[in-house]
């Protein structure tokens, strides 16, 4: 995220920052080019995400949706796509959000995953 | 609507107005225009369940989702299930002489009851009906000229909708008591656009002559442009997307539902 830079004592922890599967995510999203206050608040709810998924830098979230073949074949994984949808869901919970506040919260996790190629699908907040 | 701007607005509507709910008259006009579609030997390849979404629990909703549709299921507030009944042929030797008898197929055209009898049902369709592979192909073409027939009454009645696969069909056989012969076809999600009705523009299509031939496969049919320029007036042919300002339509629409962007 060459582009991407923040104020000494504000930043995001560095793992998070250098990230490819954020670099990735912010130009594929189009959050390069939103302001500074919403890159931080992206990457502050990613890296809160990260600690509460067992302290996995992003990229290795991204690795464990997929699965590795003979011949270096990349696929999705099931079950690592599966446990993903209910680590977010477990996550929006533990930080006490519900409704269209959890919904957000727990779509702006799959954004990060969806942008590095993982297929998967929030529901949508109306009811 | 004029026909040749029903064709050029077609879209995959995949944002819909999941509040709004699409009246019973409009869905019989979708499902009359299903009934109208061409198909040969006057047989019923097409087979369809209405079903609104609210009146699906939540535990039934969940079980149809497949990982391309879980966003749409929950904002179109009408599913059809469309399927191909297998046992199509059965009836065909009877309305085929039917259409004898009505002169549709005639004996100018070397048409009689007895060729029905004995050479259509005899040497032809009854043979054909034990071999899947040629019935499942009749059979999906059929009903695939049925359900355009729909789509295409949906856009005429200001609707949206998109043909999705049918996630989980052993859900849906057990949900919809589906009879054994029908075989899965499409699901098609039915509403009221959310996104503007073109979509953010015509979908990018290969040029006429990429795919079209004249006389034989080597010589591609070259399109006339003033028949080109008269369908764009027309409206057969409209402007191509991405819209530009279509990225933010479907932000502010991911935004609305707290979807992801």
């Amino acid at each position: 995220m060459s582009d991407v830079s923040y104020e000494e004592g504000s930043l995001p922890s560095d793992g998070i920052v250098a990230s490819p599967a954020v670099a990735r995510w912010f130009s594929s999203a189009g959050y390069d080019a939103a302001s500074e206050a919403d890159r931080r608040a992206l990457l502050d709810d990613l890296e809160a995400f990260c600690a509460y998924a067992g302290d996995r830098e992003p990229d290795e979230l991204v690795r464990s949706c997929f699965r590795i073949g003979e011949g270096g074949t990349k696929a999705i994984s099931v079950k690592g796509r599966r446990e993903m949808q209910e680590t977010i869901e477990a996550f929006v919970a533990h930080r006490g959000l519900s409704g269209h506040a959890g919904t957000v919260m727990g779509n702006r996790i799959r954004s990060f995953l969806i942008h590095n190629g993982v297929f998967m699908q929030g529901v949508p907040s109306f009811r | 609507m004029e026909f040749k701007e029903v064709i050029g607005l077609r879209r995959s509507i995949r944002w819909f107005k999941p509040w709004q709910p699409v009246e019973r008259e409009k869905i019989q006009v979708m499902l009359e225009a299903a009934n109208r579609s061409s198909r040969s030997m006057n047989a019923d390849y097409c087979k369809a369940v209405v079903v609104n979404r609210d009146d699906l629990d939540q535990e039934t909703r969940d079980a149809l989702r497949n990982p391309t549709t879980t966003v749409d299921l929950d904002l179109a507030p009408t599913y059809i299930f469309w399927f191909t009944d297998m046992d199509y042929e059965v009836g065909t030797q009877d309305r085929l002489k039917e259409l004898v008898q009505h002169k549709v197929l005639p004996p100018s055209h070397g048409w009689s009851e007895a060729y029905v009898d004995e050479v259509v049902w005899g040497q032809v369709i009854e043979p054909m009906s034990k071999v899947f592979a040629i019935k499942q192909w009749m059979g999906s073409i059929e009903s695939g000229i049925c359900i355009c027939n729909a789509l295409n009454a949906a856009v005429d009645e200001g609707l949206g909708a998109c043909l999705h696969a049918m996630g989980n069909p052993a859900v849906v056989k057990e949900v919809l008591k589906v009879p054994d012969s029908w075989f899965p076809a499409w699901l098609m999600l039915v509403g009221y656009p959310l996104e503007d009705r073109e979509a953010g523009g015509q979908r990018p299509r290969r040029p006429l002559d990429t795919n079209f031939f004249e006389g034989t496969c080597e010589t591609p049919f070259v399109p006339d442009p003033e028949v080109t320029e008269r369908l764009r007036r027309e409206g057969m042919i409209q402007e191509a997307g991405p819209f530009p300002w279509r990225a933010d339509e479907v932000r502010m629409l991911s935004r609305m539902f707290g979807l992801p962007e």
